[in-house]
């Protein structure tokens, strides 16, 4: 019960710890990603992002394509 | 429909195991708690303040999303081979690839149980502070909900391959990267003198997921618009992303010698 209760308060600590370094970090850089062009207004971005979609896409086919061949040899082996 | 119900009943199992986790629930706890703190700055006036409540609390949620992707994840499906209590599942005819989907699944619903609950108080007190309810943060909620199932995609691909310690980490380490790849790594590539690092830095850049694209922060606590053509964009991203990992992850599962 102790060891418990001792566990649940360093996991505690550290979630503290790792939380207070999570929001410092944003709080301090806000000034200077202030002047930066954000993400959804570059051009760049958004066509790398349709691109990489298009892509994983593929990929997604090509691999689920791949896992139904998987399963059919599966069964024929049962 | 026989599949989806085994998928779901598979998905169920998991989601109630998750949420006994000690540690979603301290985390939830915790950041619940960060959250309620913002309210605490009443020396500045409201405009101000609540524009640090939308970014403290949202640095917050996301923090806690990605806790909560790696936990979930990554001892997943290696936390129920090593209890043996797969065997039972697979041994009826269930396909791999419907047991990784339906774990995933599981692992979504409660990381969307837990995200809904954050996304009551942090809304809760914003009404309070701009006495209505603001559409666009619980959509900006909606895509680090979209991030997280990114980051669980990977942490379930990689949780296949190694421990659930290291898988953890790689884990972690993605969730980092993803979120600094374009306002950091692209700079870094222009920036390298060596075609070595350059090639390395490429490399690293064309593997990891776009998550910085999912956060839309900034334009929540200034007020700026986002194009919808361009939040589609994203979430289509994220959605084809999540089933390509799943699809890999569901053959890697197929093929793993139990």
């Amino acid at each position: 019960m102790r060891d418990s209760a001792r566990s649940l308060v360093h996991r505690a600590a550290a979630a503290a710890a790792a939380l207070t370094v999570a929001l410092a970090a944003p709080a301090a850089a806000h000034e200077e990603h202030e002047h930066l062009p954000h993400h959804w207004e570059s051009p760049g971005v958004r066509g790398e992002l349709t691109g990489q979609t298009g892509i994983l896409l593929l990929g997604w086919l090509a691999a689920a394509g791949t896992g139904r061949l998987l399963a059919r040899k599966e069964r024929e082996r049962c | 429909m026989h599949r989806l119900r085994q998928i779901l009943a598979i998905a169920r199992v998991a989601y109630l195991e998750n949420l006994r986790k000690q540690v979603l629930q301290v985390t939830l706890i915790l950041t619940i708690a960060a959250i309620g703190s913002t309210t605490l700055l009443s020396f500045f006036d409201v405009g101000v303040q609540i524009k640090i409540l939308k970014d403290l609390s949202l640095a917050a949620i996301l923090f806690c999303g990605g806790v909560l992707a790696v936990v979930l994840s990554a001892g997943n499906i290696p936390g129920e081979i090593l209890t043996h209590t797969v065997y039972p599942v697979l041994a009826r005819a269930v396909r791999r690839s419907d047991y990784v989907l339906g774990r995933y699944l599981g692992a979504m619903a409660t990381a969307a149980l837990c995200m809904a609950l954050l996304a009551v108080v942090f809304l809760g007190i914003l009404a309070v502070y701009e006495k209505t309810f603001d559409g666009a943060v619980a959509l900006g909620m909606l895509f680090i909900l979209i991030e997280v199932a990114v980051v669980a995609a990977i942490g379930t691909l990689f949780s296949l391959f190694v421990s659930p310690l290291v898988a953890g980490t790689l884990t972690i380490g993605v969730f980092i990267l993803g979120q600094i790849k374009i306002s950091f790594l692209h700079g870094a590539i222009e920036r390298s003198a060596s075609p070595a690092g350059s090639l390395l830095l490429k490399g690293l850049y064309a593997a990891l997921p776009n998550l910085d694209c999912f956060s839309f922060k900034d334009a929540l606590v200034h007020n700026i618009a986002v194009p919808p053509s361009y939040m589609g964009i994203v979430a289509l991203y994220g959605l084809v992303y999540c089933a390509f990992v799943l699809s890999v992850s569901g053959i890697a599962f197929a093929r793993k010698d139990l």
